[in-house]
């Protein structure tokens, strides 16, 4: 049974990421005080290593370091420390993987152990792979939302230059614009980055998948795939439960929802409200990343599409996308 | 003053100890240069305002007390000596005050210091790490060139990238990684000519913007720079053995109707070619 874990849930029971940025700040001359401010965190007790932490803290204490450092290159750092770091045996796993296509499935099949704060869903068309990429726990500033898709990309990025010496040609989409720091993303995930694509989704030719890496140990791989099995966390973040729900089921209602998560729709609406967001934003947006993915990856037509999602009429799909992306599908495709 | 004069009257030569006139004498001469000195140095406000005033009770209390060795208070009139003393520790206690005031007031220009730091890292125009000013600079000062370009001046571009500094950093500590970015930072800025600048890129890269100079001189620049990296015997941290870097160098002349996006669209291309052609190399 699958154990849904909330914002403010003490359910991160690996610090990797807080210690590494705390790590990052202090280098950088940030006082611990400040930075730890309003977090309830406690330098002494972190250092220990043993306490679990909630996303809400981890959350305030990317805040707190944005806010003190100003520095633009705080997300693609902490991704290039991201891994193999102290991440344990499911870096081995990852490390022994034989080809790329191999460590995506290790990625996503061990989410919860890697990054339980964001989630990948994976589509394959054509000669294409695409990562349809969401939080487990909900958005909660402009900042935010940069800062964990930075460091997402960073982290992905920072594993296949480590594991393959090399980059390799992938295209990022992000849902904000352009920021200032763009040189950031130039140097980091190299030339191929559009934005305002409504959608975070990055596409790899699938001939990258199946590089095959010649220093990979297919027992070592068993061997700590066994260990990570058996300290795999059956839990997963409330928003990516509800996400992925959604997508299988595109015309429930907020009941039956409440009915699927065994709370009450009033519980449900407070819980999305403390994630900010509610069940209608859900599910414009899973339909939203539908419509995208059909039109920029499967070049769909808008008739088909509306079909897909099950609108009654063109006309009734073009108002809706124009609601959730302020632009018309046409639009998008040129 | 006058008030001592007309409350007593003065003492005969004989009675005078002339070791206490110098010394009570010289303590309110020394308040007054205080007072002089607080004045010309300190802008005014609480702060100086409380010292001065302090200063200026220590010295009514001096006076009374130098005033006391010439004059002899008639018996009515000897409250005055008993009170003499009481100005004195007025004047300390606002002093002190002023003191803590001050404190206070250095502590707050302090962080106005700081905050200037911040602010110019909040604006991203110097670069914490390396002491360079950050790209953000690098694009207006490239837009500001291409706006004044005359038909005899053309300007050029180096991009500068440090091969292999994510396994550098990994060896050897972030703390490491800074300070061999702060030595190439300084290396590139010792091979460039005082008219060019260098600035930090994005993390391992450096961008360097050479006005009224062609591609050709541009290129022996970045050669020189590459140079100059490959030779430094790098130490990192207490390591007695050096560790030797190669830098990648790319280079772009001016071309009409570019804007500063196109120029390090086209670096970025570059350095991305230059890249790969390592790669194989390496392979191969």
């Amino acid at each position: 049974m699958t154990k849904i874990f909330e914002i403010s849930d003490k359910a991160l029971s690996s610090p990797h990421l807080a210690v590494m940025l705390i790590d990052l700040c202090l280098i950088r001359g940030v006082n611990q005080h400040k930075l730890l401010k309003s977090t309830q965190l406690f330098y002494e007790d972190i250092s220990k290593g043993e306490i679990k932490i909630s996303p809400l803290q981890l959350f305030k204490l990317i805040d707190n370091s944005q806010k003190l450092l100003n520095s633009h290159d705080m997300s693609f750092l902490l991704g290039r420390r991201f891994f193999p770091g102290n991440l344990g045996a499911i870096a081995n796993v990852l490390f022994n993987a034989k080809n790329l296509s191999e460590m995506l499935k290790v990625i996503i099949s061990f989410q919860q152990l890697l990054f339980p704060l964001m989630f990948i869903q994976y589509k394959q068309y054509q000669n294409k792979t695409y990562l349809i990429i969401n939080h487990s726990l909900g958005e909660f500033s402009d900042n935010h939302t940069t800062f964990m898709a930075e460091l997402f990309c960073s982290i992905l990025v920072s594993a296949i230059k480590l594991r393959f010496g090399q980059t390799f040609p992938l295209e990022f989409k992000f849902p904000y614009s352009q920021p200032d720091h763009i040189e950031e993303y130039q140097v980091n995930l190299g030339p191929d980055v559009q934005f305002d694509q409504h959608i975070f989704m990055i596409g790899i030719e699938n001939k990258y998948l199946n590089i095959q890496l010649q220093d990979s140990s297919k027992t070592l791989k068993f061997l700590y795939l066994f260990q990570c099995k058996k300290q795999r966390i059956k839990q997963v973040g409330l928003i990516q439960y509800l996400l992925i729900f959604l997508d299988k089921n595109i015309y429930t209602t907020l009941e039956q929802s409440a009915t699927y998560l065994k709370i009450s729709p009033a519980t449900l609406k407070r819980k999305l409200k403390q994630h900010n967001t509610s069940f209608q934003q859900l599910l414009d947006l899973i339909k939203k990343q539908k419509a995208i993915y059909q039109i920029t990856v499967e070049g769909r037509n808008n008739d088909s599409i509306s079909n897909s999602l099950k609108f009654n009429d063109t006309t009734n799909f073009r108002r809706a996308f124009k609601r959730w992306t302020g632009t018309t599908p046409n639009t998008l495709r040129h | 003053m006058i008030f001592t004069f007309f409350l007593g009257e003065l003492k005969p030569i004989n009675l005078i100890d002339w070791f206490d006139v110098l010394g009570e004498g010289s303590i309110t001469l020394m308040i007054l240069i205080w007072i002089f000195f607080t004045m010309i140095s300190r802008p005014k406000g609480k702060v100086t305002h409380l010292l001065i005033s302090g200063l200026a009770i220590m010295q009514l209390s001096m006076l009374l007390d130098f005033l006391d060795e010439f004059i002899h208070y008639s018996q009515s009139s000897a409250w005055i000596t008993t009170i003499e003393s009481l100005p004195a520790p007025i004047g300390m206690i606002m002093m002190t005050i002023a003191l803590y005031y001050w404190h206070q007031e250095q502590t707050s220009l302090n962080a106005q210091l700081i905050k200037k730091e911040r602010y110019f890292r909040e604006h991203s125009l110097t670069d914490y790490i390396t002491g360079l000013y950050s790209a953000e600079y690098m694009k207006n000062q490239i837009t500001r060139e291409v706006n004044s370009i005359t038909n005899k001046s053309n300007f050029s571009m180096i991009m500068l990238d440090v091969c292999n500094f994510d396994a550098f950093n990994r060896k050897f500590s972030d703390i490491q990684g800074d300070k061999l970015l702060r030595e190439f930072a300084n290396l590139i800025l010792m091979n460039i000519r005082d008219k060019d600048l260098a600035c930090r890129f994005a993390s391992d890269r450096f961008i360097v913007l050479l006005p009224d100079t062609h591609q050709k001189t541009a290129n022996i620049i970045a050669n020189q720079i590459q140079l100059s990296i490959s030779h430094l015997a790098h130490k990192p941290g207490q390591s007695p053995e050096a560790v030797y870097h190669q830098i990648l160098a790319c280079s772009c002349e001016y071309q009409e109707s570019d804007d500063c996006e196109i120029l390090i669209n086209k670096l970025n291309q570059e350095m991305l070619k230059a890249k790969l052609s390592q790669i194989t190399k390496l392979v191969a």
